[in-house]
């Protein structure tokens, strides 16, 4: 019996270590990992609106994640989703940024790490960071986390420009006829 | 009624200095703008992307400059609190603009158009920049130029210490290098409210005098 024991014990405690990994990491290993998020593998091409994922795509991730995790998250919600997946309304969640999915786990898939050039890094690191903890009277913490499996990449800002485009935004502005009228007695230092 | 000449002047007098007071736009108080213009609800309508999108880029500045997504948020408690957080961290504050707008110490590499934020720049005009700084502020400006640098552009300066092809010359006319002789004669000391004297002067004079 101890022996038995002895034998089946290394399974049962890495099986419970297992529990508390990384499912994204495991999907690399682990094809039934796919199964804590969705219903059932897709066939060659099939696709649907809810992905096959066992609870709705606006609240899929929450199981695991906050809904507040990083800075930006809530200023996103409830936008549309434009050219990138979006929840069950076709509106931001999660996976609209983010690919749940590690590089190698789809075959031709590519995701990206959140890393962005050093000047930017270092502005906000030295000059935005500490004007918020400044007026939020409260330590800002940085996320560790490199590894976030982003869509595209951050650093040359393809990652938000797949929604957000200065141009357009300028020209909608520009369009406004008042707004160019009252730009005429705005005043300012030169 | 009859309305003597000297009534209907005082009333003319009157409808001019409201139409006038009316046209300054003059603010009864802090947050009146009078009809000049809607005051802004947030700088971020005032805010233009494409304006600062070539220079950004120029700089190599990712849109996370601005707009980090790499703070945590879900060390706060409540819901309020995290989204207080968030709205904080996500939109650049006041150090960031004046990273480029208001940089005394790297002198501003951007516009110095500080109206564009402080709408009301009463709130940001230094103490003494009082009604008589058009006549004092030669002696600041020798003193410290490059505190002038903190607000304005060199251009602002140049405008009417430099530029001799406006017709509205405001420092000095347009034939002033054949009359400055004569003013600086009367009042030598009014040179020196913006020229180093000795420097400035004898650059031209030191050789042939003051014939030359």
């Amino acid at each position: 019996m101890v022996i038995l024991f002895l034998i089946l014990s290394p399974g049962v405690i890495s099986a419970q270590e297992g529990d508390e990994e990384n499912p994204h990491v495991e999907m690399l290993d682990d094809q039934f990992v796919c199964l804590d998020c969705h219903t059932r593998l897709p066939k060659e091409g099939e696709t649907s609106p809810d992905y096959f994922l066992v609870d709705l795509p606006s609240e899929n991730c929450l199981g695991c994640h906050s809904e507040v995790e990083h800075s930006g998250v809530k200023e996103h919600e409830k936008k549309d989703s434009g050219p990138l997946p979006g929840d069950e309304n076709r509106k931001m969640t999660c996976f609209t940024c983010h690919d749940p999915h590690p590089q190698g786990s789809i075959h031709g898939r590519i995701v990206y790490d959140s890393e962005v050039n050093p000047r930017s890094r270092d502005f906000t690191r030295i000059i935005h960071f500490p004007d918020v903890e400044k007026r939020a009277k409260k330590e800002v913490a940085p996320g560790k986390k490199k590894e976030v499996y982003l869509r595209f990449p951050m650093g040359q800002d393809q990652l938000c420009r797949e929604c957000h485009d200065p141009l357009k935004e300028a020209q909608w502005r520009e369009g406004i006829l008042w707004n160019k009228f009252l730009r005429f007695f705005s005043y300012s230092l030169p | 009624m009859i309305f003597t000449s000297e009534i209907k002047n005082e009333i003319f007098l009157g409808v001019i200095l409201v139409g006038i007071f009316l046209l300054q736009g003059c603010r009864m108080s802090e947050v009146e703008w009078g009809w000049k213009a809607q005051r802004p609800a947030s700088i971020q309508e005032v805010f233009s992307h494409e304006v600062h999108e070539t220079v950004l880029e120029k700089e190599g500045f990712a849109c996370s400059v601005c707009h980090p997504m790499g703070a945590l948020i879900e060390e706060e408690k409540e819901e309020e609190k995290m989204y207080d957080f968030s709205k904080e961290v996500f939109f650049p504050g006041k150090e960031t603009c004046h990273f480029c707008h208001f940089n005394p110490k790297g002198i501003n590499v951007a516009p110095g158009r500080c109206g564009l934020c402080h709408f009301d720049l009463l709130e940001v005009q230094p103490a003494n920049h009082q009604f008589d700084w058009g006549s004092k502020h030669g002696v600041y400006a020798k003193a410290d130029g490059g505190d002038c640098g903190s607000c304005h552009l060199p251009k602002f300066c140049e405008d009417c210490h430099q530029r001799r092809d406006l017709p509205t010359q405001r420092v000095h006319d347009r034939n002033f290098r054949f009359v400055h002789g004569m003013e600086a004669r009367v009042n030598p000391k009014s040179c020196g409210n913006c020229h180093e004297l000795i420097g400035f002067c004898a650059s031209c004079h030191i050789e042939g005098g003051y014939e030359r």
